[in-house]
Parts: C-alpha cells; sequence; structure tokens
C-alpha cells in the first residue's frame, strides 16, 4: 500500500482526482510486462496485441521475476503504480511455453486471470500491410455456444471484450468501421466433457480482419462486407485459470446508483401489452363538498348560538374554575 | 479489369447472413456473440487453409450482420451534437449503451462526509454567499438586465415629487416637469 499524498499544486491535483474513483469510469489502462524469461515470440505477440489497444497501454522493457499465479503483488503494484487495471505477463518456460497471462485487477487487486498457450502464432508484419488508425473502437465477434456455456470460456469472453473494446462512445463516426475481431472456439461447451483439466478444452482462435465494404447493387443502404486478414494470427490454448473472488466480483460489478435506470412509477403493461397509467387524484375532503343549500344547513353565528346553549357553557366554566384550583394546590 | 469485374461481382452477393440461433448483439461495444455451433471437423482437421477460409467466412458474417445493425441506427449528420463529436464532417450513428455488463476497475466512489459546519449549515440552510454573482439583476418592466444599485440602478426610485424652478418657468414659459437634468447643465 502506497502512502496517500496529498497534492501539492492544480496539475498534480487534477492528475490525482482523474485517477480517484468515478462513477463513469475512464477507459480501463493496460500493461504489458515481461516475466524472467520471456522469448522473442511472447515479446512480439505482446507488440502486436498492444497495437489494438493504442493509445491506453504501456509496454514495460525489463524483465521481472514474477509468477502471477504464485504472488501477484508485483503486479498490482505495476497496476496501482500505472492506473493501468488490465495486465498482460509474457513468459516462457519449459513447462509452459510461450504463455501469456491475461490479468484483470479491481481496485488495484488481481480480480481474474488466466494463461493463453500460444499454440499458433502469425505476427502482423507477416501480413499484407493494412495497417487501422490508432484508437479505432474495433468490431468484436464471439463466435462458438462455448463463450456462453463454460464459465472459463465465458471469463476469456469478458476479459477479450474489457480489453479490446476501448473508449466508451455515444456517437460513433461510420468511416471509424475499420476492423474485426473475431474469436472463435469450437465445442459445444459441455463441462461434463472438459471436466477440471484445461488442456482438453478447444482451442481460441484469434483474428483481426480489416474491414471492406461495397456498394451492393440490390439495396442500396446495405453495403456488401468484404475481410481481409491483417493479423496477427493466434491460436491459444487455455492454462491456468484463477476466477473472481465472489465477494470482490460482487462489488465489481455494482451499478452506481445515478447510471441506474430509474423506475417508472405508475406506469405499467398488462397481460395484453396495453400500457396502463395509474393516476393519483388527491384524498376529497367531504365536509367541504358543496351540496344544496338550505336555510336550516347553514353555519349559525356565535351569538345565536350562545342564546340556546347557556347551560352546557356554564357547566364548562364551572368545571375550568375547579381545574385551577386545583393546579393551585399542586404549586403550593 | 479483373479487379474491376470482381468488385461488379462483389455488388451482387447477398448482404444478409442466414443463422440457425439468431445471434445477439452489444452495440454499445460493437460486438456480437453467436451461439450457433462450429463446425468442429473443419476446425480440427490438418487443412489449415481450409480452416482459415472457414474462420473468415464467420468472421465475415458476423462483420456483416453487425454493419447492417450499426446502419440501422439513428443517423446524425454534421454539427456539434453531443461531446464526443469533435469535428463536423462525417456522418455519425448514435450507439445505445453498453448491454454486457464488464467489472469496474475501482469501486464506487463514496461521499465525503460531511463537516461540522457543513453538518449545520446544511441543518440551518445556510448556503455560501455566491462568490461570482454580478452586479447585474434582470429587470422585468424594462426587460432588460440593470444594476442592482448604483448608477441606473435597479433601487433607484423615479422621484415622486419634483420642485418647480419658478424663475426658470417664468422666464422661458415652459412647462413644469423633471427638469433636473436640465436644471444641472444651466448651472454650468
Amino acid at each position: 500500500m502506497m502512502r496517500i499524498v496529498k497534492p501539492k499544486n492544480a496539475r498534480s491535483k487534477r492528475a490525482m482526482d482523474n485517477r480517484s474513483p468515478k462513477a463513469i469510469e475512464n477507459t480501463k489502462k493496460a500493461l504489458t510486462v515481461r516475466g524472467s524469461t520471456c522469448g522473442i515470440l511472447v515479446q512480439n505477440a505482446m507488440t502486436d496485441i498492444a497495437a489494438y489497444k493504442q493509445p491506453d497501454i504501456r509496454k514495460f522493457q525489463k524483465r521481472n521475476e514474477i509468477h502471477p499465479f504464485e504472488d501477484a503483488s508485483s503486479l498490482e503494484f505495476f497496476s496501482q503504480k500505472n492506473d493501468a487495471s488490465l495486465i498482460i505477463f509474457g513468459s516462457n518456460s519449459k513447462k509452459r511455453p510461450n504463455t501469456l497471462t491475461w490479468v484483470r485487477t479491481f481496485n488495484f487487486q488481481v480480480l481474474d486471470m488466466f494463461e493463453l498457450k500460444i499454440l499458433n502464432y502469425k505476427t502482423m508484419s507477416d501480413f499484407k500491410k493494412l495497417t487501422v488508425n490508432v484508437g479505432m473502437k474495433p468490431l468484436i465477434s464471439f463466435a462458438g455456444p462455448i463463450f456462453d456455456s463454460h464459465p472459463h470460456f465465458q471469463m476469456v469472453k469478458s476479459m477479450l471484450l474489457d480489453f479490446f473494446r476501448g473508449e466508451q462512445i455515444s456517437m460513433l463516426d461510420l468511416a471509424g468501421l475499420q476492423y474485426i475481431i473475431s474469436v472463435t472456439a469450437s465445442g459445444d461447451g459441455n463441462i461434463s466433457v472438459y471436466s477440471g483439466d484445461t488442456s482438453n478444452l478447444p482451442s481460441i482462435n484469434f483474428r483481426v480482419y480489416k474491414i471492406k465494404t461495397y456498394k451492393n447493387k440490390t439495396q442500396n443502404k446495405v453495403p456488401r462486407v468484404e475481410l481481409e486478414e491483417i493479423g496477427p494470427r493466434f491460436d491459444f490454448q487455455l492454462g491456468r485459470v484463477r476466477e473472481a473472488d465472489p465477494d470482490m466480483l460482487k462489488q465489481a460489478m455494482r451499478i452506481p446508483k445515478e447510471l441506474q435506470p430509474k423506475a417508472k412509477k405508475n406506469v405499467e403493461t398488462d397481460l395484453l401489452g396495453d400500457k396502463v397509467a395509474t393516476i393519483h387524484v388527491g384524498k376529497q375532503d367531504l365536509m367541504k363538498l358543496q351540496t344544496r343549500k338550505m336555510k336550516g344547513l347553514k353555519k349559525r353565528r356565535k351569538d345565536e348560538f350562545e342564546d340556546e346553549g347557556d347551560d352546557e357553557i356554564e357547566d364548562v366554566i364551572v368545571s375550568d374554575e375547579e381545574q385551577s384550583k386545583k393546579r393551585k394546590r399542586q404549586i403550593k | 479489369m479483373s479487379e474491376s469485374t470482381s468488385i461488379q461481382s462483389i455488388g451482387t452477393r447477398p448482404v444478409t447472413v442466414e443463422r440457425a440461433i439468431p445471434v445477439t448483439y452489444d452495440l454499445g461495444n460493437l460486438s456480437v456473440f453467436d451461439t450457433n455451433m462450429i463446425d468442429s471437423e473443419i476446425m480440427s482437421s490438418t487443412d489449415e487453409a481450409k480452416r482459415e477460409v472457414y474462420l473468415q467466412s464467420l468472421a465475415r458474417d458476423s462483420a456483416q450482420l453487425l454493419v447492417n445493425q450499426i446502419l440501422a441506427l439513428p443517423v446524425v449528420t454534421g454539427g456539434r451534437t453531443g461531446g464526443d463529436v469533435n469535428h463536423n464532417d462525417g456522418v455519425f450513428v448514435k450507439l445505445p449503451d453498453p448491454i454486457t455488463q464488464l467489472p469496474r476497475e475501482k469501486p464506487i466512489p463514496v461521499a465525503k462526509p460531511l463537516t461540522k459546519w457543513e453538518k449545520f449549515a446544511k441543518q440551518k440552510g445556510i448556503t455560501p454567499k455566491g462568490r461570482n454573482t454580478g452586479n447585474l439583476v434582470y429587470d422585468e418592466a424594462k426587460g432588460d438586465w440593470v444594476k442592482k444599485w448604483g448608477y441606473k440602478g435597479k433601487n433607484q426610485e423615479e422621484p415622486w415629487l419634483v420642485e418647480v424652478d419658478e424663475k426658470a418657468e417664468n422666464g422661458d414659459g415652459e412647462e413644469s416637469g423633471n427638469k433636473s437634468k436640465g436644471t444641472k447643465k444651466s448651472k454650468k
């Protein structure tokens, strides 16, 4: 835990405010970290992935003696220092060759992580040079029923979507639709088939294509889409997985009050699909209701009232006097 | 020549995609989730080229579906319409909010506890004196912004009684009235 620093000038205060928790969060920043042994293949892989996360990624150049599944405290430290909540840790060992560990943090603590072993890799430079503009939002496609049914694959989906989706925007320039990231996995996600061991899980195919649109002859408004691969091309095998702590995940999944959709009061939809409204009218005071005017029901004046009910009033006066006497006695 | 003919043939290809299970979209994240079965025979085959063609066709279909959906969104053309739009040219579509819930990066911010004074001020209804409230107030009668006080200020009342300078009236034979400005000038 780092000590809490008070900002000394306005610039650092702005920077600190930008890092503090917000209802609507900043775009998640990412880090690529090299392990103690990290071959050129893994380094290239991280560079290629980073190309699609620009400008929200930072690449570390030094080697680090870190084993995320044994002790992730160094990664948590990097996360806090750099205000980055997504980390790709690359390593290469005899037991786990060419592995990328994808780590996600919440409040600078590891939320969940998994290993992706690189089985097959073709770098971006191997493809015909077709670059996309920096900071463009990709289209993202997940194909395969396993991404819906298998918990580990759900996690992979969530992580990759979180990583590549980039800035959250409300307006999209149609010229910005430039490339698609396609993630495919075969298999039906029947968990009993893949019990426990992740080595027999189907491989994850990661592809990136440039989108080209052609005018359609019959339907002018909608173009025909064609793709051209721009790389990188990965075939991943899922390795070790650490699922999110349920309590932590619950905290991370909370939606701030100001972003929660407001419940619409008094408007309902009935069984037939008709909109039904309840209108609340103030309670009617029946005493003030104007009925037929008659002389007998008229409000009488005070003097008229006194003429009729003298006896009662005297009684009241007597009782008043008694009460005052009692009070005097109590005081004495 | 061959390039142009291929483009023409592309133009005649269909723009619709059929899927056994309808795909789900998350247009806020520009993503599509296709839960249809993947052909495991092709995926496990040793023929890599065949596999790549299959994967590309899957991706193309997804891209087509997504593009079709995005083009159906309400279009905003030109002008500064939102905070995200930095330039005027281009065609913009209004994206809905993301549906897929992803974990937050940091916890939800909690409001700082009120200080003793703030608590007291809130209870008493004491609001800080506006530091930047200007000197101008809106005058409904004039329909214009006037100063709160001072020259032509709002708190200045029209003099309800004005002394008549008899000498001036007799000499010039003018009507009586508010001549304060005139008299000032004549003094000079």
